[in-house]
């Protein structure tokens, strides 16, 4: 006889490490992209990332073993550089700043008819700050917005 | 009903995964929620029948906003599966009680085969009953640990399990 089961998908899974961290603004958005396209599209970090979200001018990334990566950031109002630890696998991506100074996570699912759901929180990545949350929230809702229009129009 | 001595591999969670993500470090909680992700999903999914999905990821959010009051991280298993069935239980509450059996039956909306259907039997149960199975002969735990995870007398454990495998019992020869 069987069990029933249960899985998390990438989304519930993105859920439920921002929760960790009361700083965390999450938001999710429909894109009228098939998953197979929209996931390697929003993975092309260095080409893509400064596209939509507002915060950030320059990637740069380096593979590293076992599948992760070193990332330095540009932000748009600081010159230097700043660094990432980040995993990636289909559907999921987490990345981490150095000195637990940022934590960013990105997360899709195929929606049926040929759409995307996405995903995306970020946090400082402690078990404090809950009068970040406004501001991230913020920063992320105007992130996805552009998101939306910039995946729909990039032909 | 053939009884399942087997219990359900927790997976490999090592401590410095979870002193890691206790400390609240991203990546290892991050390890730490896949790792244990299949065995709160078959607690969930046992319990909460009809919301197998939202009761995990409930579990999930309780443990790791639990986690920093976990004093020792070798317990992560035990007091893991503790909130894990605490929340499955919690969500299958909240749900008002679907239709009968009977009527699901008659309804052709029940897949039911040569082998019992362990969904339709769970269904027929109330997921505090259902909680007591699935760590009796799911999880493989003594009457007497059931009894203190689920913070009930032995006798009632013993009661409910004793209904819950005549459940079985009834479904397997019907």
């Amino acid at each position: 006889m069987t069990w029933p089961d249960a899985e998390l998908d990438a989304i519930r899974r993105l859920r439920v490490l921002a929760s960790a961290y009361p700083s965390a603004g999450c938001a999710e958005v429909t894109l009228g992209v098939p998953f197979d396209d929209a996931w390697p599209w929003l993975m092309d970090l260095e080409r893509n990332v400064p596209r939509w979200d507002t915060l950030v001018r320059r990637l740069r990334l380096r593979r590293l073993p076992e599948g992760e990566f070193h990332m330095w950031v540009w932000v748009r109002w600081w010159p230097i550089p700043w660094p990432f630890r980040v995993r990636i696998e289909p559907g999921f991506c987490i990345m981490q700043g150095r000195g637990r100074a940022f934590l960013v996570l990105m997360a899709a699912v195929p929606d049926g008819l040929g759409r995307t759901r996405y995903a995306h929180a970020e946090a400082v990545p402690v078990r404090r700050l809950r009068f970040l949350r406004r501001p991230f929230q913020r920063m992320v809702d105007a992130d996805l917005a552009q998101l939306r229009v910039v995946i729909q129009d990039r032909s | 009903m053939e009884r399942r001595r087997d219990a359900v591999a927790l997976g490999v969670v090592d401590v410095a995964t979870v002193r890691g993500a206790k400390r609240g470090d991203p990546l290892a909680l991050e390890v730490l929620i896949r790792q244990v992700s299949p065995y709160v999903g078959r607690i969930c999914a046992a319990i909460a029948l009809e919301d197998p999905e939202d009761a995990m990821q409930e579990a999930l959010i309780a443990i790791v906003k639990g986690l920093p009051s976990l004093r020792e991280p070798g317990a992560f298993k035990a007091w893991a599966r503790r909130v894990a069935v605490r929340e499955a239980v919690r969500v299958a509450r909240r749900r008002r009680p679907t239709e009968g059996i009977d009527e699901r039956l008659e309804a052709g909306d029940v897949d039911i085969d040569a082998s019992v259907d362990v969904r339709v039997v769970l269904a027929a149960m109330r997921p505090d009953q259902r909680a007591v199975l699935v760590l009796r002969d799911l999880d493989g735990y003594s009457e007497h640990d059931v009894a203190e995870l689920l913070d009930i007398p032995a006798g009632t454990v013993k009661s409910r399990l004793h209904r819950a495998r005549a459940a079985f019992a009834q479904r397997w020869s019907g």
